[in-house]
C-alpha cells in the first residue's frame, strides 16, 4: 500500500498514525460511559465550548506578549473542563432545564471561537484545523500530550469504574450508599472534556462526538457488561481512528471525515447484523 | 387520638426495628408538614404494609427511616440508632423502573453494586463482596440469573434482583417502595411469597398501593395521610380505604375509629 511505502520516506506520517491510536484508546475507554449515562449531548456542548476556548487562546496569544507561545488547545482544554464542571452542577440542581443550557453553550461556544479568531490579526484558517482535525500536522510533541492525557483518562477510569457504573444505573441508590453523585458525575464529565481534547487533532472538535459515541454504541450491541463494552470499543476505536487514514491516503478524500463515516458504517452494519440474528433466533424458537 | 399500635409490646429479647415518636416533618417552603405527629413502632418480626393516597407522605416516611431528612420535631430510632447511623444496616428496594435497563450490566454487577460504599475505589469488587452477592442471589432464588443482562429480565425478575441488591449488605431491616408496580399478578404472588419468606428473620416495611395484598397477606399496616395510623391489616376494609383515599388530604381518619354509622363508608361497600 502506498501509505506504508511513503511511511519510510516521510517520517511525519507516523505521528498521525500514533495519534489516531491514542485517540481511539481515549474514546474507547470513556465513550461507553458517555453512552451508558446518555451524556452525548453534554459531550457535544463541552466540545463546542472548547472551540470558544481555542478561539480565546488564539486571540490572547496575538494580544498578550507573555502568552505568545500558548498552545490554543490548552485554552480549549481549560474551557472544556470549566464547561464540564458547570454542566455537572447545573444537571444536579436544575434537572430538566439542562437541555436549554446545553443548546445555548453549544452555539455560544462556537460563536465565541469564530468571533475571537476573526478579531485576531493575521490569517484565519487555523481555527479550521481545530474544528475538523489536522492529522497531517500532528507532531511528536502533540503525540506526547495525548499520551499523557490518555494516562490520566485510563487511571481515573480504573479508580472510578464502579462509581461510574453505580451512577449510570441508579444514581439515587448510589447517593444512598454514600457515593457523592455530583462529584462522580463531575469527574466523568471532566474525563469527557479531556477526551474531546485528545480527539481534536484526529477528527476535530465538531466531529469528536462521533468517535466518542459510535464505537461504544457498536460494542453495546455485541456485549452486555460495561468492562466488556470497553474491551470491544477500545480496539474498534483504535482501528477506526487509524485504518481509514491509511485507506484514503493519496486520494482526494481527507482522513478526518473518512474516520467518522467509517465509524458510522460499522455501527450501522453491526446494528443490522444484530437485528438479523435476533429475528432469526426468534423465528427458530417459534418453530 | 392516635390509634394504638396493634403489634404486641416489644420484649427485651427482640429490640425494635424502628420507632418514631411525635415526628413532624415539613419540606422546605411547604405550607404544611408532609407528616405530622407520627407515632409508630416497627417490631423485629413485623411486615408492615404502608398505604395511603399519593402525596400522603408514604415515601417521606421511608426517607425519614433512611435518614434522608431530619424531622422538625420528634425522634426516630432505627435499629437502636439515629437513622443516618443505621443506614448501612437498612436495605432499600426502589421500584425496578428506577434502574436504567439500557446500561450494560449483568445481574451480578447490579447486586454487587449494593456493596458499594464511600470507601470503594478501583475497578473490581473483592472476594467477600462476591460471596455476599451470590448469597443474596440465593436468598431471592435468582442465582440462575447471575450472568443475564439486567435489561433482558422481566419486571418481576428485575424487582427480585433489586431485593438481592438490598440484601447484599445483609441488612437488619428491609424497606420497599411499591415493589409490585408494573408487575403482573402471577409474578406479584411470587414476589410476595419471597418477601414473606424473608420476613421470617427480617423486619420489612413495604409501601404499596395494593390494598388487597395488604389485607389478605399482611398482619399490620400503617395508613399514611399526613398523619399515620397503625392498625391490624384486617381492619383495613376496602370500602373504608376508598373513603379515606377520596377524603380531603390530611384528613386524619383512623379506619378503626370510623363510626359504623358513617353512611358514606358503608354505602360504598361492594
Amino acid at each position: 500500500m502506498s501509505f506504508f511505502a511513503d511511511l519510510a520516506g516521510h517520517p511525519f506520517l507516523l505521528p498521525g498514525l500514533v495519534a489516531g491510536a491514542l485517540a481511539g484508546l481515549a474514546c474507547g475507554v470513556v465513550g461507553p460511559y458517555v453512552v451508558a449515562r446518555r451524556l452525548a449531548f453534554l459531550a457535544g456542548a463541552v466540545a463546542h465550548v472548547a472551540i470558544g476556548g481555542v478561539g480565546a487562546a488564539i486571540f490572547l496569544r496575538s494580544r498578550v506578549d507573555a502568552l505568545a507561545g500558548l498552545d490554543p488547545l490548552l485554552g480549549g482544554a481549560l474551557a472544556a473542563v470549566a464547561a464540564a464542571v458547570l454542566l455537572a452542577w447545573v444537571e444536579e440542581h436544575a434537572g430538566e432545564r439542562l437541555d436549554t443550557l446545553i443548546g445555548a453553550l453549544w452555539s455560544v461556544g462556537m460563536a465565541l471561537g469564530i468571533l475571537l479568531v476573526k478579531l485576531t490579526p493575521g490569517y484565519h484558517t487555523e481555527l479550521m484545523s481545530y474544528l475538523f482535525g489536522a492529522l497531517a500536522f500532528v507532531g511528536w510533541d502533540g503525540v506526547l500530550a495525548m499520551l499523557l492525557l490518555d494516562l490520566v483518562l485510563v487511571s481515573v477510569t480504573l479508580l472510578f469504574h464502579r462509581r461510574f457504573l453505580a451512577v449510570c444505573l441508579d444514581p439515587e441508590q448510589a447517593e444512598l450508599q454514600g457515593i457523592d453523585v455530583l462529584r462522580t458525575q463531575t469527574v466523568l464529565l471532566v474525563l469527557v472534556a479531556l477526551t474531546t481534547i485528545v480527539l481534536t487533532r484526529v477528527v476535530g472538535l465538531i466531529l469528536a462526538l462521533a468517535l466518542l459515541t459510535l464505537p461504544a454504541a457498536t460494542a453495546g450491541h455485541l456485549v452486555h457488561r460495561l468492562p466488556a463494552v470497553i474491551a470491544v470499543s477500545v480496539p474498534l476505536a483504535i482501528a477506526l481512528a487509524t485504518l481509514p487514514r491509511i485507506a484514503v491516503y493519496g486520494s482526494r478524500i481527507s482522513p478526518e471525515p473518512a474516520i467518522v463515516l467509517a465509524a458510522a458504517a460499522v455501527y450501522l452494519l453491526v446494528v443490522a447484523l444484530r437485528r438479523l440474528l435476533d429475528a432469526r433466533r426468534v423465528k427458530r424458537s417459534a418453530a | 387520638m392516635p390509634a394504638p399500635s396493634s403489634s404486641p409490646p416489644p420484649t427485651l429479647e427482640e429490640p425494635l426495628a424502628a420507632r418514631l415518636r411525635g415526628v413532624t416533618f415539613a419540606y422546605e417552603r411547604a405550607t404544611q408538614p408532609a407528616l405530622e405527629e407520627v407515632d409508630l413502632t416497627i417490631g423485629a418480626r413485623d411486615f408492615l404494609g404502608v398505604v395511603g393516597p399519593n402525596g400522603g407522605g408514604k415515601t417521606t416516611l421511608l426517607q425519614l427511616l433512611l435518614g434522608l431528612h431530619r424531622p422538625s420535631r420528634g425522634t426516630i430510632e432505627v435499629l437502636g440508632d439515629p437513622p443516618q447511623r443505621a443506614r448501612r444496616r437498612v436495605g432499600y428496594v426502589p421500584q425496578h423502573a428506577r434502574v436504567d435497563p439500557t446500561v450494560p450490566a449483568d445481574v451480578l454487577d447490579v447486586v454487587l453494586l449494593g456493596r458499594l460504599d464511600a470507601r470503594s475505589w478501583g475497578p473490581r469488587f473483592g472476594r467477600a463482596d462476591r460471596e455476599a452477592a451470590f448469597a443474596a442471589l440465593e436468598r431471592t432464588s435468582s442465582a440462575d440469573l447471575a450472568r443475564r443482562a439486567f435489561g433482558s429480565l422481566s419486571g418481576g425478575q428485575r424487582q427480585r434482583v433489586l431485593i438481592a441488591r438490598a440484601l447484599a449488605v445483609d441488612p437488619a431491616l428491609l424497606l420497599l417502595d411499591e415493589p409490585t408496580t408494573g408487575i403482573d399478578i402471577h409474578r406479584e404472588k411470587e414476589l410476595l411469597s419471597l418477601l414473606l419468606r424473608l420476613n421470617e428473620d427480617l423486619p420489612i416495611v413495604m409501601v404499596t398501593h395494593d390494598l388487597v395484598l395488604v389485607t389478605e397477606h399482611l398482619e399490620r399496616c400503617a395508613y399514611v395521610n399526613r398523619r399515620v395510623t397503625a392498625t391490624a391489616a384486617e381492619d383495613l376494609s376496602l370500602a373504608r380505604m376508598e373513603a379515606l383515599y377520596h377524603g380531603p388530604p390530611g384528613a386524619h381518619a383512623s379506619p378503626r375509629a370510623t363510626p359504623r354509622a358513617d353512611g358514606v363508608v358503608e354505602a360504598d361497600a361492594p
